[in-house]
């Protein structure tokens, strides 16, 4: 068995008399072994073994917004959403053509005769 | 009608999953002594998970407040399809993170220090922990859940939100950069 072979199988956590065999020879490894295995250990020791003192939840209680603050940055939130909706409704409204009735009555508008008229000179050509 | 944080502080004789759904009802109808009731139930885990991403115990303590924090501002939006402790852990791992990514000059400051500090020492342990100091903080964030916590990848994917493809590939990269690093050493 080679080395990247050995230290691919210690990197996933296995160990069997092949490995063992190989650890025996070969020094290089065995440092690695060991010090996949001081690794291990240290993940799974806490770095800060703390434990919180009784003050802990009066001190998260006094930090928690009230209800009013609460619904406040929900709104801030929900601003640019707002904002983007507003100009959609703006653009579609904007962009609604003149209703048959609106043609029907009344004179026509200036943007009127020049959409219509570009029409009617497209359609003569 | 007494509410339950002033019912936990008599006798006690409810179910402990019934008090735990009362405090968290109670706590989105904004009872906070119910939330108090209910980060007393949880800091310690809290503290224990938080501790193990963080040397300082003001950073420890920072992180656990900002978790019992967003519990009281995403609340609502917790279903109960899972546990409410998994809830809160995936929160804690987010602030974590989080922090982890934004102080990431600091911290890789003070690792930088502690490796230094254990350079002298002729502990193998302190010479592991040199070597570990050299690793990215996201790559040590996933290290101490598999190899720390001991979870599998189905279960980092669920509490962190991410796909367990996202995870084995993070998780990849991360051994790969351990091995080079404890080669090298």
């Amino acid at each position: 068995m080679d080395c990247g072979t050995v230290r691919d199988r210690l990197l996933r956590g296995a160990r069997d008399a092949s490995l063992d065999v190989h650890l025996g020879t070969c020094a290089d490894c065995a440092r690695f072994a060991h010090r996949i295995s001081a690794a291990r250990e240290a993940f799974r020791q806490p770095v800060v073994p703390i434990e919180p003192d009784p003050g802990f939840a009066s001190r998260v209680v006094a930090r928690l917004p009230r209800t009013a603050e609460v619904l406040g940055w929900a709104a801030l939130r929900a601003l640019p959403a707002a904002f983007a909706l507003a100009l959609t409704l703006a653009w579609l409204g904007w962009s609604q053509p003149p209703s048959a009735a609106s043609l029907l009555t009344g004179e026509p508008s200036p943007e009127m005769i020049l959409t219509y008229g570009a029409f009617a000179t497209e359609a003569g050509r | 009608m007494p509410t339950l944080a002033h019912a936990i502080m008599g006798v006690n004789t409810i179910d402990p999953a019934d008090a735990e759904a009362r405090l968290i009802r109670e706590s989105l109808a904004g009872d906070q002594d119910a939330f108090a009731a209910l980060v007393r139930r949880y800091q310690g885990r809290v503290f224990r998970l938080a501790g193990r991403f963080f040397r300082r115990p003001e950073e420890v303590e920072e992180v656990a407040q900002e978790t019992f924090l967003r519990t009281w501002m995403k609340l609502g939006t917790y279903r109960a399809q899972a546990p409410f402790e998994h809830w809160l852990t995936r929160l804690c791992l987010r602030c974590a993170y989080d922090r982890l990514r934004r102080s990431r000059t600091e911290t890789e400051a003070l690792a930088q220090d502690e490796a230094e500090a254990a350079a002298t020492d002729p502990n193998a342990r302190l010479e592991v922990e040199r070597l570990l100091a050299r690793l990215p903080a996201a790559d040590r964030f996933l290290l101490i859940l598999l190899e720390g916590e001991e979870w599998s990848v189905a279960e980092i994917a669920e509490r962190l939100g991410w796909t367990q493809v996202n995870v084995k590939v993070r998780a990849h990269r991360a051994r790969k950069r351990l091995r080079r690093i404890l080669e090298e050493g």
